[in-house]
């Protein structure tokens, strides 16, 4: 038996992208989605799959499209006309409620409902599989739904569908939290999970418990290849899966350090052999990209300059347009310093000293947040309550490193090479 | 940390300097400009801290050689010692005797202070101290300098981001770029609740969607039937007026039933007999009329063979009488060519001459045999006659040429002399004459004469025996000469007396000459060339008679063999003209024996013969063309005279010489013009006969007709035409209708119920249920076509948000926009933050550090200034003021260049005094500062500085020697506990080192 494990397609849900509104990729970008969920179904017709299994988040809570929902039906329909059915459970973004459009799925698309539901997979009238399912009622799901799983027949292999955060796992919002025991105790073979958004196999032995991620990155957070397993289940209930990529547009997250760079085509250059690196990983895809420069380096003085890096990012961005596996630079961010030895200054008794000291002595508070919020608000209350929702704690911290970088490039100015 | 020793190998114009053992306290540097104190100063600087940001490593080269660098002896506050070095550009730092360590010494020896600071605040100079512009500006420059920051540095920093962060988010406005971005937001915001709406809207639109379908089935079913019912009416009113002419006519076709099985074509069947009646009739009458009209028989039938017969031979005749000129004329030019021909065989010849010549082969190679034989003999005599011309030519020539050269030689002889001889003894004797004639002058006798008689002379009065013998030679030569010219002279007469003689037997102009000059008394050599001339002419004429005489001889030589020659050759001429005859005999002889014309020319040989066989063959052609015309002539004959009796036979006769083809063509066109016209005649006949026949049949046929209808004649048939006709028209009215209804109904089962529901149907009332159908079928159409259009805009609509892509864009846009935001927000928060940290850095520095600073400096300033003055921080504006002890404030660009260098001087000091407090500092070195100070000023700053180096290292730079003892003096009032060393630097190098002791002076 073999079928396709996939989930968190998030379809037509917007990329955390600086240059999303740009012509040139915006539709790309809105078709990325789309693209990838499209791939999963060829993967599925190509490798004459059985069945579909899709763990949730099919799309964006709120801001599901229409689009969404009718490409969504489609594309399973296509696998229908191929004989291949599909499975679906629906996560935290899609909770039952979500699907107004009332559309019409057809026969061979099981939607579950919000209590456990079994279904037994025929083959030409020979039982195949039970899958075991369970769609969250509502977004805030909290409960542990892995204990409402039961196995019913042990003559053939059992699957579990479900949307949920197995260890309860940081930076993953806790939705129907549960352990590795519970899955364990519920006697399934393979457990077809969904809401980590990054490829993960919990369990390789039996039974086999995994995250394919999602389908698609949508920012730059999310990078490197996604897609989905293929899933060859043995009768015994021994579960083997391959990832297979299906994503159609690629992130990265780059840094350049530019210590040693001696010139902005030093800059470039790095940049540029980095970008065909990365056009090589992406194997025909479109990327996306987000450079950082880091380091200290005689570079950062014309990094400072007004414009610099918009001239840079339009360089860069230079050929892209004329190609389909282009690489196309998101932002750019700099966080470079001076080549100087800060340390010189940081105990030295004059201005510059104190500053640094103070600055240090803003990061060393444990609310050291407050604080910096209580010292822009000090003097720009209205401005600030027109932003609070965007300064966040680490925002602030950051903004904390960025005002020391400022204010020592605007001191120093005539120390810098 | 305090310099002991400067070491200097190579630096700008110092070399090999050393300065050992200074003091911990003041040192005095002494010597004029360019002596290379600022450049000691520099190499201090260099030495800790390396060159200036920008500035080359290697700057000041050793000009005077070296290497570039040196070492400094260095000793902490701890009381280590440190050698720190930088030998072309490469820095270390040796602690002790321990091992050097590539470093910046600073950065080891003084950590807390930078190059920056070093220059600005410890080792300065007259441009540091006149540096007014580093605190111009804002009471922050003075902070700034003491702080080590870029001297707008802090201001111009808070200014930035002050505006930087206005720029990015105003409080109140739109326009910040913030602003605006939280504006777009919202408006995104507003889209998206509007786009979210769309799944619902899907919903609810194919719901109606299938209400829609539903309501326009049910109304197109209603519209279908009224429409179908509206129509059966329509056909019962169409049907109504076929159904009632159906059933009136039924009535009259049941009257003429008997009528009903005679067929429609009986009156044209009747018609048609009639008329072939009638047509037979008016062509039998017609045939005959055309009979009456034809002529009698032609006569030409009667030699019709004959005609035919000559009418066959009409080409051949036409052609015969069209070749008969042509073959005349062609015998005519044969003929006239054969005489042409014979004219050119020569005259004689005619053609009976031409068939009897014999034109063998045999006969033309004896011919041209005795023709060539007679040519060689004429042209013998011609040669012949050719050379007599020219020996009769020859001789007259040389006849000519002998009378000339006689004539040439009588002209010669009549000049004289005769001989070359006589003239050659004419010459000598006048050569003889011409020589000796000179002797014959008296001067010539006379001066020996005279030179004898003085040498005698002479002789007689010499006593001496010498002049005796010279005397005696000299007469005996002038003697000697004396005879000799006396012998002369009468020889030249002997001379012109033979000459004269000589002449005399001759005649002839040169004769008569000659007697002339020997006739004369005296000679010129002008006579004897004239004389001269004369004879050379003579001699020349002498030689031409003689060529002469010898080309006389030579002519008559030629003339006669001239002669001789013509008589040759006209003896020659004679023989050849007998050969020629001869010949000529012979050849006519030939001749006549072969039958040829006696004017046959031998010349001719070669072409005669040729000729004569053409001339022959020519004849021979001429022979058969006679005989051929002479044939025509005959046939042509024969045939007119045919032609003449036909005609004849026919009663038209014709002279048979002008006859002509256009007779038989005549004749042939009479006899085919009878032969139709007789043809006709006989077609004309049969016709006659077959109409007869045709008339007989109709007649039996039209008596058949009537009996077989029952009718007597034409009247009673017509009657009964009429009925058939009338049951006719009734039944073709009847299915006419019948037709009608069968449109009307379409099939036969609805013509069935169509004529049932007639036979029972209410007029009245189906035209009631018509009018209503019309009014309802209109509401129906219009409720049909509303719910069509509400689906189409839901199908559109449906199709519009399947493919809208309005959420997606916005959602992207959104997100974009948020990272945008927050990115900016990030921003605006450092730089809010940055300005925040600068300005409560600032106070924390004004607060904590700037008091004591500004406290210690104006201690300092209270030692130098001769009024005491308070430094003064302005809250208000950050500004530094000097407050008097009247309280009178003087802002900055009040200050004297004087008072701010001794402000400034004094919160250097007072800025060290602060950074000595926690930290290692360098030495103080100053060069020059106190030069815009009066003396007293001078002394009181001198004071504060010996003061300030009992506590710290400082070395003092100055051109000014008298700046020695004030610096002397100041310590002294000072109390400075030590000796102050000297160093007199002059052109790079140290001249000398005095040692002052302040205390003792």
């Amino acid at each position: 038996m073999r079928f396709v494990h996939c989930a968190d397609l998030h379809l037509d849900s917007p990329f955390e992208c600086l240059s999303a509104t740009n012509p040139f990729i915006a539709a790309t970008l809105r078709e990325a989605t789309f693209k990838a969920f499209e791939n999963v179904i060829d993967l599925a017709i190509a490798r004459e799959a059985d069945f579909i299994l899709i763990a949730g988040d099919v799309y964006d809570g709120a801001d599901r499209s229409l689009r969404a929902q009718l490409r969504f039906r489609d594309g399973l329909a296509r696998a229908a006309e191929h004989g291949i059915w599909s499975f679906v459970v629906h996560g935290n973004h899609d909770p039952i409620s979500g699907w107004e459009a009332g559309l019409h799925f057809p026969r061979e698309v099981v939607r579950f409902g919000d209590s456990v539901d079994v279904i037994a997979f025929e083959r030409n009238g020979e039982l195949l599989a039970e899958i075991h399912g369970i769609s969250y009622r509502t977004r805030d799901t909290r409960e542990n739904l892995a204990l409402l799983f039961r196995r019913r027949s042990s003559e053939v292999p059992a699957i579990g569908l479900l949307h949920c955060n197995v260890g309860r796992q940081a930076g993953h919002e806790n939705y129907a939290p549960c352990d590795l025991n519970d899955l364990y105790q519920t006697g399934m073979d393979y457990w077809a999970l969904g809401h980590i958004h990054k490829c993960l196999v919990i369990n390789q032995s039996h039974p086999c418990i995994a995250y394919p991620g999602t389908t698609q990155g949508r920012s730059a957070r999310e990078v490197g290849p996604h897609g989905c397993y293929l899933v060859e289940l043995e009768s015994s209930g021994r579960a083997s899966n391959a990832f297979v990529e299906v994503d159609g547009v690629r992130w990265w997250n780059e840094s350049v350090d530019i210590e040693g760079l001696a010139s902005l085509d030093d800059l470039l250059e790095s940049m540029r052999s980095r970008m065909e690196r990365l056009r090589i990983d992406a194997a025909g895809r479109p990327s996306l990209v987000r450079f950082c420069l880091t380091g200290h380096g005689r570079v950062h003085r014309i990094l400072r300059r007004e414009d610099a890096l918009a001239d840079i990012l339009e360089e860069l961005r230079k050929g892209e347009r004329d190609r389909e596996d282009f690489v196309w630079v998101d932002a750019l961010s700099d966080s470079t310093g001076n080549a100087i030895e800060l340390e010189t200054y940081r105990d030295s008794p004059d201005f510059i000293g104190e500053l640094m000291r103070t600055i240090a002595r803003f990061r060393s508070l444990p609310n050291g947040a407050d604080a910096l919020r209580e010292l822009i608000a000090k003097d720009h209350g209205t401005e600030y309550s027109k932003v609070r929702r965007w300064l966040s704690e680490e925002t602030l911290l950051s903004a904390l490193d960025k005002a020391e970088a400022i204010a020592l490039d605007l001191l120093l100015k005539e120390e810098t090479p | 940390m305090k310099i002991r020793g400067i070491y200097i190998d190579g630096f700008g114009v110092f070399r090999d300097l050393i300065i050992s053992d200074l003091p911990d306290g003041l040192a005095l540097f002494l010597g004029p400009n360019e002596s290379g104190k600022s450049t000691l100063m520099e190499f201090v600087r260099t030495v800790l801290f390396g060159p200036a940001q920008g500035q080359d490593a290697n700057r000041y080269p050793p000009l005077r050689g070296g290497t570039h660098g040196g070492r400094l002896e260095v000793v902490t506050d701890d009381g280590d010692l440190y050698i720190a070095q930088r030998i072309n550009g490469r820095p270390s730092l040796r602690k002790g005797n321990g091992p050097s360590e590539v470093i910046e010494p600073a950065s080891k020896l003084c950590p807390a202070v930078n190059r920056q600071i070093f220059t600005r605040v410890f080792a300065i100079g007259l441009d540091d101290m006149r540096g007014f512009e580093v605190l111009s500006g804002s009471g922050l420059g003075l902070l700034a300098a003491s702080a080590g920051v870029d001297a707008s540095g802090i201001a111009g920093a808070l200014e930035y981001l002050e505006g930087k962060t206005s720029a990015l988010l105003k409080p109140r406005s739109k326009k910040g770029e913030i602003n605006s971005m939280l504006e777009k937001l919202e408006q995104i915001e507003t889209a998206l609740c509007d786009a979210r709406t769309q799944s619902t809207e899907y919903a609810r639109l194919q719901q109606r969607l299938g209400e829609l379908r539903a309501t326009i089935c049910s109304l197109r079913t209603s519209i279908e039937r009224a429409t179908s019912r509206r129509t059966w009416i329509d056909a019962l009113q169409r049907a109504r007026q076929a159904w009632i002419t159906i059933q009136s006519l039924a009535l009259a076709q049941q009257r003429l039933s008997y009528v009903k099985d005679i067929s429609a074509n009986i009156a044209s069947e009747h018609e048609s007999l009639k008329s072939r009646l009638s047509a037979i009739q008016d062509e039998l009458s017609d045939v005959e009329h055309q009979l009456e009209k034809l002529p009698e028989r032609d006569a030409v039938l009667s030699v019709r063979d004959e005609i035919i017969e000559i009418s066959s031979e009409l080409a051949r005749f036409r052609e015969a009488l069209e070749e008969l000129p042509e073959m005349t004329g062609r015998l005519r030019q044969k003929e006239a060519a054969l005489n042409r021909r014979l004219r050119d065989l020569g005259p004689g010849w005619n053609e009976e001459m031409l068939a009897q010549a014999d034109l063998s082969m045999e006969a033309e190679r004896e011919c041209r045999s005795l023709a060539q034989q007679v040519k060689d003999a004429e042209r013998e005599v011609e040669e012949v006659r050719k050379s007599l011309k020219e020996a009769q030519a020859k001789f007259t020539e040389t006849e000519q040429a002998y009378r000339n050269a006689r004539d040439q030689l009588e002209k010669r002889r009549a000049s004289w002399p005769e001989n070359l001889e006589q003239l050659s003894t004419v010459r000598e004797l006048l050569v003889a004459f011409r020589e000796r004639r000179k002797w014959e002058d008296p001067v010539h006798v006379l001066l020996p004469g005279l030179l004898i008689l003085g040498s005698v002379g002479v002789i007689l009065l010499t006593t001496e025996t010498s002049g005796w013998v010279l005397g005696a030679v000299l007469v005996g030569v002038l003697l000697s000469i004396y005879l000799q010219t006396r012998s002369k002279s009468s020889s030249a007469k002997a001379a012109l007396l033979q000459l004269r003689q000589l002449a005399r037997g001759q005649s002839g102009p040169l004769a008569e000459c000659l007697i002339e000059f020997c006739s004369r008394h005296r000679h010129t050599e002008g006579d004897f060339e004239e004389l001269e001339e004369r004879l050379k002419e003579a001699s020349r004429l002498i030689e031409e008679a003689r060529v002469s005489r010898s080309d006389v001889e030579r002519a008559a030589a030629e003339r006669s063999k001239a002669l001789e020659r013509l008589e040759d050759t006209k003896v020659k001429l004679k023989l050849a003209e007998e050969d020629v005859r001869n010949l000529h005999q012979a050849w006519q002889k030939w001749l006549a024996s072969r039958g040829f014309s006696c004017s046959f020319s031998p010349e001719y040989a070669d072409t005669v013969f040729q000729l004569a066989r053409e001339a022959r063959e020519a004849w021979h052609d001429l022979g058969s063309m006679r005989a051929d015309l002479k044939r025509l002539q005959e046939y042509v004959e024969v045939l007119k005279r045919r032609i003449a009796s036909v005609f004849e036979k026919i009663g038209e006769p014709i002279d048979p010489a002008q006859v002509s083809p256009r007779h038989v063509e005549e004749l042939a066109d009479r006899l085919r013009s009878a032969e139709e016209k007789e043809a006709y005649r006989s077609h004309l006949s049969e016709a006659l006969d077959k109409k007869l026949r045709d008339l007989a049949t109709v007649k039996a046929q039209l008596e058949q007709f009537y009996a077989k209808l029952g009718v007597k004649d034409e009247a009673s048939f017509a009657s009964l035409c009429e009925d058939a006709e009338r049951w006719r028209s009734n039944q073709q009215e009847i299915e006419k209708a019948q037709r009608e209804l069968h449109a009307i109904a379409g099939s036969h089962e609805v013509l069935s119920k169509l004529e049932e529901t007639l036979r029972s149907v209410d007029f009245q009332n189906i035209t009631a249920e018509r009018a209503e159908l019309e009014a309802e079928l209109p509401r129906l159409e219009a409720k049909l076509e509303d719910a069509l259009r509400e689906e189409a805009t839901c199908e559109a609509r449906l199709a519009e948000l399947a493919s809208d892509e309005k959420l997606s864009r916005a959602l992207a846009e959104r997100q974009a926009l948020a990272l945008r935001i927050r990115e900016a927000a990030e921003e605006w928060a450092a730089h809010v933050l940055c300005h925040a940290l600068i300005a409560e850095t600032k106070r924390v520095y004004e607060r904590e550090r700037q008091p004591a600073v500004l406290r210690t400096a104006a201690a300092y300033l209270d030692g130098i200034a001769k009024e005491r003055y308070k430094l003064v921080e302005d809250i208000v504006s950050g500004t530094v003021e000097l407050e008097s002890e009247n309280l009178s404030r003087r802002r900055e660009c009040e200050w004297s260049r004087g008072m701010a260098e001794q402000v400034y001087l004094a919160v250097r000091l007072a800025f060290i005094e602060e950074f000595a407090r926690e930290k290692e500092i360098p030495p103080v070195i100053l060069d020059d500062v106190l030069v815009n100070c009066d003396p007293e000023r001078q002394l009181a700053v001198c004071r504060v500085i010996a003061s300030f180096a009992m506590k710290h290292q400082v070395l003092v730079f100055t051109c000014h020697p008298e700046l020695a003892d004030r610096l002397v003096a100041g310590a002294t009032q000072a109390g400075y506990p030590w000796a102050i060393p000297c160093y007199r630097l002059k052109d790079g190098t140290l001249e000398s080192v005095l040692e002052f002791a302040p205390n003792r002076r």
